[in-house]
């Protein structure tokens, strides 16, 4: 029954995100369609195209066609993984793309690492004592960092840390004259990473911070946390094994829904720090009207928020089965 | 009541950036002109907060800051304050399939990763102040029309809408005086915090190289001093601190009207 129920709710949810990421193609297209002068131009970037190439893909997108058939050939073609070519780079957009993957990975993941970890120990440490020393220094820090432009905090991060004291490189993913081998070169990463992690983190360490101080605040006022502490549960137990296992779920949809700002953010930061990542890609597509790149990036980073929407709410369902 | 003076500084400091941008041209020099003085750190004779790469003035680029970074936070919620009450009350008063097609829309809207999408479209459409407005507004109000449609949906049925509705009130006339004013609390409320949330995607903009081209804009100023960190800070500092103080200072009173209205 359970089980049967799950995968209903996960059909549900799907029947949900399908067509909404349908939309997201869509919109990418009337984007394209409707910029000024020739939509060619956003299909092939703002170059010196060889007219036979431009008339190809005019064929290929059937540009001289009614709007429909434009649609439905250029859903089709995302739907097959095909993004377009990016004719400034001589390679298909998803390759572009897929080279500086792994970059972003590192640099959100680690992000996310952090925040969620510091985030929930520090939010719990909040709710032990609320109105404590602790609980008012985290609250004035969350409330002054939603109002840092991350990337501002970035070139502060690099003033300091980079240019001051010297500690860390302040650009790119590894040394100038190119990763050293072995251990060496996790440690030349690892430098790399901190600080584009650092100012990358700094807003959701504050938010998953506040949330999880929120949530465990709410549970910690319940019956069952009496009931655990008049059975003479510890204080650790209260508040690890009841307390934070109920309080987790408001935690992960908050992770889960700010991927979108996350990536959005990422785009800042690997500009500030030189980060060969998708963000950075998409500042240099900007940068040389590199169109058909920018729009593949767009639909990647929409995409990811559908799908990480989707994750998110089975997870939810999964720790919470009262969600229906 | 009793004003917390978080709240009176935050104010304060509001009332003072508009002034700042009101009387710009008279508390500072000419902020595009620029001279052979590049580069001076702050205190400088006549250039108390430096100059940048072009010799122009930051006191005075910062101050003429002020102008975009509020009309695009100030224009930009109100339009998007407008366009969710509409979308929201709409949905909220006639159920059913619109309903269904509003929400379904607001859902696609809040999806989309903001920031993402302002630059390809301004990138696509080419800069100017009045685009990066029309953007930003484009994407600020999925939150306040879902809010306005709970409230619309619930007070549908209030006793005092009924009340006015067999008194013979028109549809339109019961929602625009019987129910909004009910959910206005909220609306400011959001409102506020969105023109510190525009404020900051303006600055991303303009860091993107991607503001108006014509005009000196707090994230603009950034994306040059990027080439100039390690030579001149103050290029970095100063704008920077204009933003977050400014933003800073939005959330707050944003915070503080939700207490008041919720303490009601």
């Amino acid at each position: 029954m359970r089980a049967a129920s799950i995968g209903l709710f996960v059909l549900r949810r799907l029947a949900h995100a399908i067509p909404l990421l349908l939309c997201v193609i869509v919109l990418n297209y009337a984007l394209i369609a409707s910029t000024p002068g020739d939509p060619v131009t956003a299909l092939v970037g703002d170059f010196p195209a060889p007219a036979d190439y431009k008339a190809q893909i005019r064929r290929e997108y059937g540009l001289d066609r009614p709007v429909p058939v434009q649609v439905a050939r250029y859903l089709g073609r995302v739907l097959q993984g095909d993004l377009g070519y990016s004719f400034a780079n001589r390679q298909t957009v998803l390759s572009l793309i897929a080279g500086r993957l792994a970059a972003t990975l590192a640099l959100t993941g680690t992000a996310l690492g952090v925040s969620a970890l510091l985030g929930v120990g520090l939010g719990v440490l909040c709710a032990r004592r609320p109105g404590g020393a602790l609980d008012r220094t985290v609250t004035g820090l969350a409330t002054a960092s939603y109002a840092l432009p991350e990337f501002w905090v970035g070139q502060m991060l690099i003033l300091v840390f980079a240019i001051w004291l010297g500690w860390l490189p302040s650009q790119g993913a590894h040394a100038i004259r190119g990763a050293p081998a072995g251990w060496a070169g996790i440690a030349d990463g690892l430098r790399h990473l901190l600080l584009p992690a650092l100012a990358l983190s700094l807003r959701y360490l504050a938010l998953i911070a506040r949330i999880t101080r929120g949530a465990m605040l709410q549970v910690l006022s319940a019956d069952f946390i009496l009931a655990a502490r008049a059975r003479g549960a510890g204080e650790r137990a209260v508040l690890l094994g009841h307390a934070l296992r109920n309080a987790a779920a408001p935690v992960i949809t908050v992770i889960g829904f700010n991927l979108g700002f996350i990536l959005a953010g990422s785009a800042l930061i690997e500009t500030v720090f030189g980060w060969p990542g998708i963000g950075r890609l998409l500042f240099e597509s900007i940068s040389s009207r590199d169109y058909p790149t920018m729009m593949g990036i767009m639909l990647i980073v929409s995409a990811s928020v559908v799908l990480a929407n989707l994750a998110t709410d089975i997870l939810h369902r999964m720790l919470d089965p009262r969600i229906g | 009541m009793r004003v917390p003076p978080s709240v009176a500084l935050a104010a304060g400091w509001l009332a003072l950036t508009l002034l700042a941008a009101a009387f710009a041209p008279l508390l500072a020099m000419d902020p595009y002109a620029g001279g052979p003085d590049a580069l001076l750190p702050p205190l400088s004779p006549g250039h108390w907060l430096g100059t940048d790469d072009l010799g122009r003035d930051i006191f005075a680029e910062t101050l003429f800051g002020t102008r975009v970074s509020l009309t695009v936070g100030v224009t930009t919620a109100l339009a998007g304050a407008v366009i969710g009450v509409a979308v929201g009350a709409t949905a909220g008063w006639l159920g059913g399939v619109a309903d269904a097609a509003l929400m379904r829309l607001t859902e696609l809207f809040q999806t989309l990763p903001r920031f993402v999408l302002a630059l390809v479209v301004i990138a696509l459409f080419g800069p100017g102040l009045v685009k990066v407005i029309f953007v930003i507004a484009a994407l600020a109000w999925p939150q306040t029309a879902r809010v306005v449609r709970a409230s619309v949906a619930t007070l549908r049925a209030a006793p005092f809408v009924d009340a006015a509705r067999v008194g013979g009130m028109p549809g339109a006339a019961l929602v625009l005086l019987e129910i909004l004013p009910n959910v206005a609390g909220p609306v400011v409320v959001l409102a506020a915090l969105d023109v510190a949330t525009a404020i900051l995607l303006e600055a991303g903009l303009g860091f993107f190289g991607l503001g108006d081209p014509n005009l000196v804009s707090w994230g603009a100023m950034l994306n040059e001093a990027q080439q100039y960190l390690r030579g001149a800070w103050w290029m970095a500092v100063f704008p920077g601190c204009a933003i977050a103080v400014t933003v800073l200072a939005f959330n707050r009173l944003g915070d503080a009207l939700n207490a008041a209205s919720g303490a009601r």
